[in-house]
């Protein structure tokens, strides 16, 4: 893209012309997408972390893009890109260049506190001499809840356990039995 | 008399051994939790069997091994395709099945319901059947983790809706995608005179579309400017907060730019939606850019963002 400028003087007034002569790019477009969200979030127990991958897309016009990527999580410093790179090129058409990120929450943190986690995506690109240009950016947000360690296991667990005691229930009374016999 | 009571207490205790140990067997061996979750229905999340209803000469069929994805990702400004298979078995042998019966139904609560067909793709023997359905979900449909997915199929002796699958664990995850496409990716002016006012750039106006499922609100549109520096004579500037941009197409209103700095643009918002709709609304978003002056003690030469960077559009 280039603009052009021309001057020229009339009734003391200075006129400028501006004109567009040539755009390389039509469109900016892209996108990224999280299975954690409003209405969904990332729960996790006191001490406990987890790796979430944020997936890039660009399936629209035909160039490659290129992007920088950060976090920022209230200072809660629960957040964290592992193995970030200073520039994440995603390809036109592909949709699984990922951002990882490495989400922990301290041992102290109460139930039911809240934090909120935002990955900021800018979109890098190379001036083509228009007068005015704009470049993207998404900030991709999701909650992360600080909730119980929930056992998936503890219906099972239960049965385990009331087997457990039946088992040690049946010994004692198995020892008992015996001491009663010899005494007898 | 002594040795029969000592076979009798050998006998009890062989007995209880045999107790404790066969529990522990039983426990360790997880058959109890097997046998637990079939009482229960607590088994894997992708499978499960329906109800079997009997009718004397006929076998109802059922339906076991609902396989997904748990989670899908929205394609964005398109559609992906969601793959669900599943098997129907029939005592009568698969022949009794109603193949053309086969289909999945995917609804999320209050919002949409998907129908489709399924298709036979091979047997499993002669009793069971394999099916693949699949179902088209669109960049706009909501995200949500309660996206139920219900398969059934009938026999052919006509009962209705026999071997219906459908509760909690069937549901999968329609994540959230955040995206949007705008143009043009530059704003020009064609004349412009020192004295001039509201001028409203040529390029307007800037059309954003939301490519994926997150609405962006009120407040989450921004734009982050910077002053456009003389290319010849570097120094001299038209300052960012002369320009402003507005969801109409007018100056004096909307949002006034400050050099590094992000604002929110008034009254902009991106609502999730088919945005081929093309009605200005539905999924899309316009602003409007305007000079509202210039001052007057610049050069007359090229000014751009060469220098200080591209403004950049930020959703979120």
């Amino acid at each position: 893209m280039d603009i052009v400028c021309a001057i020229k003087m009339n009734k003391n007034y200075l006129i400028m012309l501006v004109g567009l002569v040539f755009a390389f790019t039509i469109v900016s477009a892209f996108g990224i997408s999280s299975s954690y969200f409003e209405g969904n979030p990332l729960v996790l127990g006191p001490g406990e972390s987890k790796d979430v991958s944020l997936a890039l897309q660009n399936n629209i016009g035909d160039k490659d893009l290129s992007f920088t990527a950060s976090v920022s999580d209230g200072d809660s410093g629960i957040a964290k890109i592992i193995n970030k790179k200073d520039k994440y090129k995603v390809p036109f058409g592909t949709e699984n260049t990922a951002i990882d990120l490495r989400v922990s929450i301290p041992n102290t943190a109460l139930i039911g506190t809240e934090y909120s986690v935002s990955v900021n995506l800018n979109q890098v690109r190379d001036t083509e001499g228009g007068m005015l240009e704009v470049s993207g950016n998404i900030m991709k947000t999701f909650p992360v809840l600080v909730g119980e360690v929930v056992e998936a296991e503890t219906g099972k667990n239960t049965l385990l356990i009331i087997v457990i005691l039946i088992s040690i229930l049946a010994i004692i009374l198995i020892i008992g039995y015996l001491i009663f016999r010899k005494k007898k | 008399m002594k040795e029969v009571k000592i076979k009798k207490n050998i006998f009890i205790a062989v007995f209880m051994v045999l107790l404790i140990g066969g529990g522990v067997i039983f426990t360790s061996a997880n058959l109890l939790n097997d046998f637990a979750n079939k009482l229960t229905g607590t088994g894997k999340a992708t499978s499960g069997s329906a109800n079997v209803n009997v009718q004397v000469g006929n076998s109802a069929p059922s339906i076991f091994l609902v396989q997904f994805s748990p989670v899908i990702n929205p394609n964005e400004n398109n559609y992906r395709i969601a793959y669900i298979s599943f098997q129907a078995e029939d005592m009568n042998g698969i022949i009794n099945l109603n193949f053309s019966s086969a289909k999945i139904i995917v609804s999320k609560s209050g919002d949409v319901t998907k129908t489709s067909s399924c298709v036979n793709v091979n047997n499993i023997t002669s009793k069971i059947a394999n099916f693949s359905c699949s179902v088209n979900l669109w960049y706009f449909e909501t995200a949500g983790n309660d996206w139920n997915i219900n398969v059934s199929i009938s026999d052919l002796v006509n009962l209705p809706l026999i071997g219906t699958k459908e509760n909690s664990s069937n549901s999968f995850t329609y994540s959230e995608l955040t995206a949007m496409v705008f143009a043009p990716l530059s704003m020009n002016w064609s004349a412009i005179e020192v004295t001039d006012v509201d001028t409203l750039s040529t390029s307007n106006p800037m059309l954003i579309n939301n490519t994926g499922n997150d609405n962006i609100t009120l407040g989450n549109i921004k734009m982050n400017a910077t002053d456009l520096e003389g290319e010849d004579f570097a120094g001299e500037y038209i300052y960012a907060g002369n320009f402003t941009i507005n969801v109409a197409n007018s100056c004096n209103t909307g949002t006034f730019m400050n050099n590094g700095v992000t604002l929110n643009i008034t009254n902009a918002q991106l609502s999730k939606g088919n945005h081929s709709i093309n009605d200005g609304s539905t999924g899309q978003e316009q602003l409007y850019f305007c000079l509202e002056a210039i001052n007057d003690d610049i050069s007359a030469q090229t000014y751009s963002t060469t220098a200080g960077g591209p403004w950049t559009l930020s959703v979120q």
